[in-house]
């Protein structure tokens, strides 16, 4: 886990030197994470600190099926989008929606998930999941949902992809880190800082592939049905997506990191059964969500 | 007598109001369409409902209800009902968009618009100093299972058994 710690650390390291707000990076500092001014190969090094350990230890992330290696790296990632997006002060949305969050997660199979979930103070109209069961919804998105339905098809949609693994599926197989270390051996450190950055903000933008966005709806429609939900509630959510102008700042990366609302619905409905679509009815807490606006 | 023929005609006149407000509603609500997959209408929302005949794609409808999944048309002698992604909505500007439907672009949805500030994005993050103290914070605000069990109950949830959807669906 302390391998998968530091490749981690060092990859938003990486993310954070990179840009231009390279005073924020003197700030940067993960609680037991030791190890990350330590130079791997014991050469004096252009490189960010701790990134020739980190390029070092792509074996243990590619095999690592540690729950606490997920959850780690997980909150490793989380912390800057907490820190661009900080948790909306009203500790009665927080509570409802981890509520919601918590009885639809009752309905996946993986039982070795510390949910959370959080509702981020920003306009900007998104939802993201992180290894280890961190689940945010934005603030401007939350303002869209008028029925706990609703609510509930975007955080199933988020549990789906941390009960199938996926954004931690691509930190595994990540080809950049083996590129990254590539360059390292061209002695090109300017590359390989360059390709580990580039992969920490794919992981931060959620960069994952059309399919597992289709996959994620098609699970999330059933784990909202099993816990009681309308299971067209996912159309009614794209609708509202649909209405919205992509080239709307708040929306821009919404639209950059899934596939087009309507797409989406195409795939929902195509693969619906008749017994998902029995379930296409409000369900009896659908009105709760209007005392927590 | 007068005096109180007066209101009566008064609430008749009303009632008239309130149907043709009704009416004009109805007609507006009939949105433009037209079929992108031919294959039969069925008489409800339904893939095991009896079908009310088949229509061809290309084919000029109007969608007068919406359930679920499905939308209710009516073209030419036909009426029924058809799954969504067979419809192409002709309003709204952007060939298949029947999301346009209930989203608020054809007047009858509930979208809230979004505030004017900049959005987030990846760069956002990339810029931003990580807050390990609010990740951390997340487990003391975390719902318990037990919680979460009496919320579902307090609120009239019913579980169902349900298979994950396949890509290509069941039919």
């Amino acid at each position: 886990m302390k391998a998968t710690l530091r490749l981690i650390a060092a990859i938003a390291a990486c993310v954070i030197a990179a840009a231009p707000g390279l005073a924020h990076a003197q700030s940067f500092s993960l609680p037991d994470l030791g190890g990350l001014t330590k130079s791997g190969s014991g050469k004096t090094s252009p490189l960010p600190s701790g990134l020739g350990d980190a390029i070092g230890q792509v074996k243990d992330l590619t095999g690592s099926q540690s729950a606490d290696d997920e959850a780690s790296s997980g909150a490793v990632i989380a912390a800057p989008v907490f820190g661009a997006a900080p948790p909306w002060r009203n500790p009665a949305v927080q509570s409802y929606v981890n509520l919601v969050g918590r009885n639809l997660a009752r309905q996946v199979e993986r039982k070795d998930v510390l949910w959370r979930f959080a509702v981020l103070d920003t306009p900007s109209i998104n939802a993201m999941a992180f290894p280890g069961g961190i689940v945010v919804i934005t603030r401007g998105l939350y303002a869209l949902l008028t029925s706990e339905d609703e609510l509930a098809a975007v955080l199933a949609h988020e549990i789906a992809h941390v009960n199938l693994r996926h954004q931690w599926k691509v930190i595994q197989k990540q080809k950049l880190i083996a590129l990254a270390g590539n360059a390292v051996a061209r002695n090109d450190p300017a590359q390989a800082t360059k390709l580990v950055a580039d992969l920490g903000a794919q992981l931060l933008a959620r960069g994952l592939d059309k399919s597992a966005e289709f996959e994620a709806d098609r699970a999330g429609v059933v784990i909202a049905a099993r816990a009681g939900y309308d299971s067209s509630a996912m159309i009614a959510v794209m609708e509202k997506l649909n209405a919205l102008k992509p080239g709307e700042a708040d929306t821009a990366m919404l639209f950059s990191t899934h596939p087009s609302p309507q797409a989406r619905i195409d795939a929902l409905t195509a693969a619906a059964t008749p017994e998902v679509e029995a379930a296409a009815e409000p369900s009896a807490a659908a009105a709760r969500i209007k005392a927590r606006h | 007598m007068g005096g109180r023929r007066l209101p009566r005609f008064r609430s008749i006149r009303a009632i008239v109001i309130v149907a043709c407000a009704l009416l004009w509603t109805g007609a507006a609500a009939a949105d433009p369409a037209h079929v992108r997959v031919a294959g039969p209408l069925q008489s409800q929302p339904l893939p095991v409902a009896p079908s009310t005949g088949a229509i061809k794609a290309g084919a000029a409808v109007d969608i007068v209800a919406r359930k679920g999944f499905w939308a209710q048309v009516h073209g030419g002698a036909l009426t029924g009902w058809l799954k969504l992604s067979r419809l192409s909505l002709d309003s709204g500007g952007s060939g298949n968009d029947i999301a346009a439907l209930a989203s608020g672009r054809t007047g009858s949805g509930n979208v809230v618009s979004a505030s004017g500030g900049r959005g987030l994005d990846a760069t956002d993050f990339a810029r931003a100093t990580p807050d390990n103290a609010a990740v951390a914070a997340l487990a003391r605000t975390a719902a318990s299972e037990a919680a979460a069990e009496q919320f579902a109950n307090a609120g009239g949830l019913k579980t169902r058994h349900l298979d994950y959807l396949g890509a290509g669906g069941k039919r």
